[in-house]
């Protein structure tokens, strides 16, 4: 206390939860770096490379939208690092840095700074700067394209073109890393650890997480029973990398609803349409781009109101 | 999150501690009071020194008038008073009109005057706060003769109504003039407008609703026919009996509370108190909780945007949208606040508690309210 009594005052209450924003922040970048670690694992010096250019350019350009804004720069909430990071586990290796570059500044610049920061943003930054180079330089974004370089298959590119007798893959290969696939989505092991660790530490929702699942298996199921030879059954979906990945984009709080029914449903719709641009557009993976149009249904799920309101209060 | 506010000890057997008297008593005249005494005027205890509309501040010592300002009235103690002291009301024998009167000079405000109307009262004696309660079980165990005279004055008050008491569960209280019904929820649900719609339903008529505190208030004007110039408060985990005016600064020094180290205090609850600027004042009236935190205690407020997360909605016991109606009050949207039923809250504090970004979520809400209330027409 200073010498004239004078006491520090904040707006009660004077007992906070210590669960907070920064901290739920350095675990999702905790989640990528784990994700992007893997894929340098698996592929090496490329991945690493695609990595770092991601990250730093997304620092840099953040860096400098801030300054343009006549702002502090608030590169400590790990936000620009995590969208860095994020957009190049999305990416197959082999990716030229110019593209990647582009993508992640196009993340930052249109994703979220043109929005006013992370909490206004009403899409995915990540998946608007996929959005961008997909449709610009769409070509190279296919794990499937160097493919002559491996021995490896990728079983996206494998399905579309010669239908899902022609996947020789089990469930150990998919687990282990032993596929063709974006770097961050290798290994569905990793993968599904990282999920996990999310959902413990609260960042991404069980709400979402349940109905994402469900929505891809039940749409997935319907495809398939209607013609086993050309669509996938639901095991074989869940076993590819992207569509679980895609989760690590759900965990956006200014861009998924807000109470856990909505985001159930949320979740649920989001899934749908994965199946849906995955069985009638020439996309072969077309989760990240479903997560994008699934934003346009978020403020319409969180219009469902859970709680009647309580007369207690009058 | 749970386990930190439910930090509440009903087995614990701390006793009611009496403080010795202080060397001078400071009155505060910061919630819209006027002085009522001069410089150098001589007092006994009882006096009225300052006044508030209805509501009046008496001095709690008998002493002489050392400084009076703004902020505050200093008085010195001084024993051997030539002034003739006051004696003591048949308060039991007053018209009821003029018992309520007396009562809200005192500054107990929530009786009602029109007595036919009241079909059933209710005392909370639940835990009003996550922190600021451990009295509640002391004020049975030793003061329940004040609280027996306080039940006797709403009798005669209320004659028709039922008088209905909710204390917490295996809390193990009994009284024999009045109903006890055990209530099993936890902080928020134990404020009033819950314990009044679990226990009476939420359309009940002609209920009238009083805090432990203010039963024990009641009593002890009632019993001594005196107006009230102590208070029982809470200060950290001790519970004492303190002169009003008593100062903070002496109330800490006597708890062992190094003064120095106290960089914020809040009294009457942590979760939805008052914050206090300043130590140099005294203890008001209407205190009965006094809480303080070393600077490391301070917990972060920041003004960064709300992220939508949706954990305040979720705990919101009365169910608002406090995602929305918070960016609407931090915007200035008075009628969207209002369409997001900004009425409704009752200020507990949960929203503020688990924000993730550390918004002043609690703050804005009551500034929109503020601005709310001069946007309705008048009358």
């Amino acid at each position: 206390m200073s010498t004239n009594n004078q006491l520090y005052v904040i707006p009660s209450p004077y007992l906070k939860a210590p669960l907070s924003y920064n901290r739920m922040m350095l675990d999702k970048c905790l989640a990528v770096l784990v994700l992007a670690l893997s894929g340098i694992y698996f592929w090496g010096m490329p991945a690493l490379v695609t990595v770092l250019c991601s990250a730093l350019v997304a620092l840099v350009t953040e860096y400098t939208a801030w300054k343009f804004m006549g702002k502090e720069p608030k590169l400590q909430d790990y936000s620009a690092l995590t969208i860095g990071i994020t957009l190049a586990l999305f990416l197959p290796i082999g990716v030229p840095l110019w593209v990647v570059a582009l993508g992640s500044i196009f993340a930052i610049l249109f994703g979220k700074m043109a929005f006013g920061g992370i909490a206004y943003t009403p899409f995915p930054p990540v998946a608007v700067g996929y959005a961008m180079i997909n449709a610009a330089w769409g070509k190279y974004l296919s794990p499937g394209d160097i493919a002559i370089e491996t021995e490896l298959v990728d079983p996206l590119t494998e399905l579309k073109s010669f239908g899902i007798d022609s996947i020789e893959l089990t469930f150990t290969d998919y687990i282990m890393g032993n596929q063709l696939a974006v770097i961050g989505a290798t290994s569905l092991g990793v993968v599904l650890a990282v999920l996990a660790f999310l959902l413990v530490r609260r960042v991404l929702s069980i709400g979402i997480a349940f109905g994402y699942v469900i929505g891809i298996t039940l749409f997935s199921y319907l495809a398939y029973m209607s013609d086993p030879t050309l669509y996938a059954d639901p095991g074989f979906i869940l076993s590819t990398g992207t569509v679980l990945l895609c989760l690590v984009l759900l965990t956006d709080f200014a861009t998924i609803p807000t109470s856990c029914l909505s985001r159930t449903i949320y979740g649920f719709a989001v899934g749908a349409i994965v199946i849906f641009l995955r069985c009638y557009t020439e996309l072969f993976d077309g989760a990240i781009l479903a997560i994008l149009l699934g934003s346009f249904l978020s403020p319409y799920c969180d219009m469902i109101r859970i709680k009647k309101l309580s007369k207690g209060g009058y | 999150m749970k386990k930190t506010l439910q930090r509440i000890d009903y087995t614990a057997s701390t006793k009611i501690q009496v403080l010795e008297p202080p060397s001078y008593y400071t009155f505060m005249l910061d919630a819209g009071y006027t002085s009522a005494v001069k410089k150098k005027e001589e007092v006994v205890i009882g006096d009225i020194i300052a006044t508030c509309r209805n509501t009046h501040l008496y001095s709690s010592c008998n002493g002489i008038v050392e400084s009076v300002s703004e902020k505050a009235i200093k008085i010195t103690p001084h024993e051997e008073s030539t002034k003739e002291q006051i004696s003591p009301l048949s308060f039991k024998t007053m018209e009821r009109s003029a018992q309520i009167e007396y009562l809200e000079a005192n500054g107990i405000d929530s009786l009602w005057r029109n007595t036919k109307n009241v079909q059933v009262c209710i005392i909370n004696a639940l835990p009003t706060d996550a922190v600021a309660v451990q009295y509640m079980p002391f004020l049975f165990a030793e003061e329940k003769e004040t609280l027996e005279h306080g039940i006797e004055t709403l009798r005669s008050l209320y004659p028709s109504a039922r008088i209905r008491c909710a204390v917490p569960k295996n809390a193990n209280i009994s009284m024999q003039s009045v109903e006890v019904v055990e209530y099993a929820k936890t902080y928020p649900y134990t404020l009033t407008p819950f314990v009044k719609q679990e226990l009476e339903g939420q359309d009940a008529l002609g209920v009238l609703t009083l805090s432990l505190i203010d039963l024990w208030r009641i009593g002890s004007i009632a019993r001594s026919g005196k107006p009230l110039t102590e208070t029982i408060l809470v200060v950290n985990n001790a519970v004492v009996r303190c002169p009003v005016g008593y100062p903070l600064t002496s109330l800490l020094e006597r708890l062992s509370i190094s003064v120095d180290s106290v960089a914020g205090a809040v009294s009457n609850g942590v979760m939805n108190g008052e914050p206090l600027c300043t130590l140099e004042g005294g203890v008001l009236p209407h205190f009965y909780s006094l809480h303080t935190f070393k600077k490391e205690e301070i917990p972060p407020v920041t003004d960064d945007p709300c992220v939508s997360c949706g954990f305040c909605t979720s705990v919101c016991p009365v169910g608002i949208r406090v995602h929305l109606l918070n960016q609407y009050a931090e915007r200035t949207m008075f009628e969207a606040c209002q369409e997001e039923h900004l009425e409704a809250c009752i200020e507990c504090g949960m929203c503020d508690y688990v924000c993730i970004t550390k918004r002043p979520i609690m703050q804005y809400i009551r500034n929109a309210k503020q601005h709310t209330k001069k946007m309705l027409p008048m009358g």
